[in-house]
């Protein structure tokens, strides 16, 4: 897994492959490069970084029984 | 039954031109009715998007299941069609899942296991691990035998309950205590402090991200609208099954994929005041300081007699608990002692 930084873009790596993406708008892109030296916070915020950058805007479909 | 609601289904992806979808094939056992039964469902949906959308979508198809019809080859099957699995466990070890038993009554726990270990194989459909919170059970061992089965993900949930039905351990008088913050905090740290991610946490996952100011995905905590329907066996398109624990037919919405689109849903009130963030909330949660990242937790665990869900959650100082821990430990490593008011 790598945590490269590209200015102000971050690499998150994921099951699809690496994706690269804009930190999204409102939040804080020196909080984002503190929490991806975090063993833990990089990983979640890989899972974030990716389902956004999915997303594009449009709704997530959740159902809370499903994992 | 199967081929309107499926037809319903591909409407709304043409209608909203919609990329991807997620299905969920849910029960009581989903799998008890044969993965033949199962993978018809998700053919007929799958045919029907195709027809219907104009450009591809892609349809994600999950099932929920106890385990114990997860033969070799019903996991193969399910690769095969791209079907994910999840399965419900009350921990890691057999005197955790006492309470579960297979359709025919008995121990499910040795063929759940089973189950498990051929769905480990196939780390392509295995979706993870649900787990409702017991306070009789010791947090840390709960977690620590669930990682054993090695799932991707994993989620804790809180047992449904209200006002009017409190949970086991938090009586109407306990209102103010946290016994299920504090379990939930002791899992939080022993993931957050091993210093290696195996596994993503829904719920705290969640937590972190809205404290990061990302929207939330979940039920269990944030603002985001509710994008869920259920679809049951006759027909009737109901809000997300849960809300029946608060009283009989909460969840219906006179609705059925007959005489309705699913757009058409978004017209009832309960769906409606489940797409208004903050503003749907009561006004205990209005003024809450950290209603950005709890947002009156789970709608389900509102409901009190008189004033509906127009309340904070039965869980309120549960949630205030967890989330102040999750932002007190994130703190320190990104150097903000920002990341909720006081
Ligand atoms: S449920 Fe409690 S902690 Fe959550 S937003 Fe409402 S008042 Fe705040």
């Amino acid at each position: 897994m790598s945590n490269s930084r590209l200015e102000d873009r971050l690499v998150a790596d994921g099951p699809g492959g690496a994706v690269l993406v804009h930190p999204p708008a409102g939040i804080d892109p020196e909080l984002l490069k503190r929490g991806l030296d975090h063993p833990i916070l990089a990983g979640v915020l890989r899972h974030l970084l990716e389902r956004e950058a999915q997303a594009v805007g449009r709704p997530v479909a959740y159902y809370e029984d499903s994992p | 039954m199967l081929e309107r609601s499926a037809a319903r289904i591909g409407e709304h992806v043409a209608t909203h031109k919609l990329r991807r979808i997620r299905v969920e094939l849910h029960g009581g056992e989903p799998l008890l009715g044969g993965v033949d039964a199962a993978l018809k469902q998700v053919s007929c949906v799958r045919e029907a998007v195709r027809a219907a959308a104009g450009t591809p979508c892609d349809v994600r198809v999950s099932v929920q299941t106890n385990g114990t019809l997860l033969t070799e080859d019903v996991v193969s099957v399910l690769a095969a069609a791209d079907v994910r699995v999840g399965v419900s466990l009350d921990g890691g070890r057999a005197d955790h899942n006492k309470r579960r038993v297979d359709h025919a009554g008995r121990p499910a726990w040795e063929a759940a296991t089973r189950g498990i270990a051929r769905l480990a194989r196939h780390p392509e459909i295995y979706a993870g691990l649900l787990c409702t919170i017991d306070l009789d059970m010791d947090p840390v061992d709960v977690y620590d035998s669930l990682m054993e089965f090695g799932p991707q993900a994993l989620d804790f949930l809180l047992p449904h309950a209200n006002w009017e039905y409190p949970p086991p351990g938090k009586g109407p008088s306990m209102a103010g205590s946290a016994p299920y913050g504090e379990w939930l905090s002791r899992i939080f740290d022993r993931w957050f402090d091993s210093g290696r991610y195996r596994t993503r946490i829904r719920l705290f996952a969640e937590i972190i991200g809205l404290l990061y100011g990302f929207p939330s995905r979940a039920e269990a905590v944030g603002l985001s609208a509710v994008v869920a329907v259920l679809v049951e066996t006759d027909g009737s398109i109901e809000q997300v099954d849960s809300l029946r624990t608060a009283y009989a037919h909460a969840s219906s919405t006179g609705m059925t994929i007959f005489e309705n689109s699913f757009d058409d849903v978004l017209e009832h009130p309960g769906v409606a005041a489940r797409q208004l963030g903050v503003d749907g909330l009561g006004e205990d949660c209005r003024r809450c300081p950290v209603v950005r990242v709890c947002g009156g937790g789970n709608y389900v665990h509102r409901y009190r007699k008189g004033s509906g869900f127009l309340n904070r959650s039965i869980y309120c100082s549960d949630l205030e608990l967890l989330i102040r821990h999750i932002a007190h430990k994130m703190g320190p490593v990104l150097g903000s002692d920002s990341l909720l008011p006081d």
